[in-house]
Formats: C-alpha cells, structure tokens, sequence
C-alpha cells in the first residue's frame, strides 16, 4: 500500500475543487497555499460542513466558509440568487463539500485502498470553535472564488483499530479452521 | 414528446440541480418527479408512469443499487430507462449497476451538457423535441 504526503492531499483538493468549478460551478476560483495546523479554530457568521472517514484511514473532510460565500456557492449551483442561509443553502454547501471530499476520496484509494465516507454534517453559526483531537493535523487548503474565501481541510491518519479487528478476524478464521 | 423523469438522490439540492439542468437542455420536459430513496421511488413509480429514472447510488433505506435491481426484476418497470448519477466513478461499481440495467452512468460532479447527452442516449437517441 502507497503512503500519501500533505503534498499530495494539496494537490488531489485543488484537483477535486477545480474539477467541480470547472463543471458544476461558476466564478475564478484561485487556490492559495495550502499549510497544516492543528490549533483550535475559531469561527464567525460562518458555515462549517464535515464528512468522517474510515477504513484504511480515518479522520474528516472538511468546507469551512462565510455566510455570503455559502450563499454565492449555493446561488451558483442552484442557478437561484441567495442572500441569506438558509435551509437549501445549507444543502448546497452539504453537496458541494460531499463532491469535493467523495472525490478526493475516490483520488485518494487509488493509493491507500478502501475508505468510506459519512454523510455530511452542516454547521451554520455565529460564534464557535473546532479542534481536532489526537495528535494529528488538518491539511488546509484554502481558495477564493471571485474574491470571496474558502478553505477545505482534511485530516487522516492510519486506522489502527481496523488493523486490530482483521487480525482478530484472521485468528477466529485460523481457529474454526482447525476446529 | 414531452419526457417524464424521476430524479432519485437523497441531497435535495443535487435534485434541484439535476431539475435545472433539465430545464435548460432544451429537452421538452413534462413532469419531473422527485424522491429521495429507492423505496420513495418505487412508490412513485407505482401510480406515475415516466420515461427516465435518474438516480444516485449511496442513499439511506434503499440504496441505487437495489432499485436498479427490483425495476430489473419487475415486469413492468424494467422498461424504464435509468441513468445513473453518482459520485462512485470506480470501474467494479459503474460495471456492476450497467450489468444490473442501467443504461448509462454519470460521475458528479458533471457538466450538465453531459447529464444531457446520456440521458438522450439512455433514451435511445429520441431527445424529447423529436
């Protein structure tokens, strides 16, 4: 099996998001350098859509962006002007970020083997913060698209309770065997 | 020729897009039906007759996969062309729903003159202004 490098995930967002914009999407979207950070996140007035991994890694997906981008990105996929978040908003982003995380997935196992996603989870607020626990890292990615910012983050690291579980399983299989 | 279509995915606004889109292709579209799983769209299907089924994969209740596979088995349903429309591009998934009946697949996120394109071609060629 590959190992991956925050590089690579870098390069597989840009990939992703620009393959979404250059499709479904409208606007000059830039991407900007990405950096790794594992401090605990504060937002404002800002929306804040997650996905989990698991399998052969787990950990999340991540979109994180103002209220008035949220609702450029979903007036851009909905061909509908919006001006405050709502629900179909809310929605809009939930698919936009399940797009640009199910396909840096789809990038992503070609190197590491099977991972599963969630469903995604939308967060819209005034005032709250995030933080990862364990010891690893989001992998940022940010972007603008006509000016206005975004960022995607993913943090993974190796599953090893699924290592655990097939070693297991293998030791029941070999007992039965013998049995 | 108007066409009537099912848009099966459990994210309303990738139904609101896909409604889009067919507004905009330039196909005559009648009733454009929505549900949210598989079994919605079997109930659906039940009292409404279309011309299309477009439907994503990985959804809750009943997946794309064994709708695909209960309109295959069904004497009736198994006449409706079904297109589709997923985020899942691995070749094993996208032989596997064509070996189950679809009759064309499209990997989101699309262009939307793609989604056209295939859902023309799963229709035969016939596109609706014909």
């Amino acid at each position: 099996m590959e190992t991956f490098t925050h590089d690579d995930v870098v390069e597989l967002v840009r990939d992703t998001t620009r393959t979404l914009f250059d499709t479904m999407l409208s606007g000059e979207l830039v991407a900007l350098p990405g950096y790794k950070s594992s401090k605990v996140e504060e937002y404002e007035e800002s929306v804040f859509c997650l996905i989990g991994f698991t399998g052969n890694y787990v950990g999340s997906g991540s979109l994180h962006c103002s209220g008035a981008c949220a609702c450029r990105l979903a007036s851009s996929l909905l061909m509908t002007e919006f001006t405050k978040v709502d629900e179909e908003v809310l929605d809009a982003i939930a698919e936009i970020t399940n797009m640009i995380v199910g396909n840096f997935k789809n990038a992503l196992e070609e190197k590491v083997g099977v991972i599963g996603i969630s469903t995604p989870t939308v967060i819209f607020g005034h005032q709250y913060a995030a933080r990862n626990f364990g010891a690893s890292e989001w992998t940022a990615v940010p972007f603008t698209v006509d000016g206005d910012a975004f960022d995607v983050r993913i943090r993974l690291e190796k599953n090893k309770e699924i290592q655990r579980l097939l070693e297991r399983y293998t030791l029941e299989k070999t007992s039965q065997a013998q049995l | 020729m108007e066409l009537h279509v099912l848009i099966v995915d459990d994210s309303p606004a990738m139904r609101n897009f896909i409604r889009r889109v067919l507004d905009l292709s330039g196909l005559e579209v009648g009733r454009c039906l929505e549900a949210s799983n598989g079994e919605e769209a079997l109930r659906v299907l039940e009292d409404n007759w279309v011309d299309a089924v477009l439907t994503d994969i990985n959804m809750p209740e009943m997946d794309g996969e064994e709708l695909l596979r209960q309109m295959s088995a069904h004497t009736v349903l198994r006449s409706i062309p079904v297109l589709v429309v997923s985020t899942d591009r691995t070749e094993a998934r996208i032989q596997k729903m064509l070996t189950l009946g679809a009759k064309g697949y499209v990997t989101k996120p699309f262009a939307p003159e793609t989604l056209r394109d295939e859902l023309v071609h799963s229709l035969g060629g016939v596109d609706g202004n014909e």
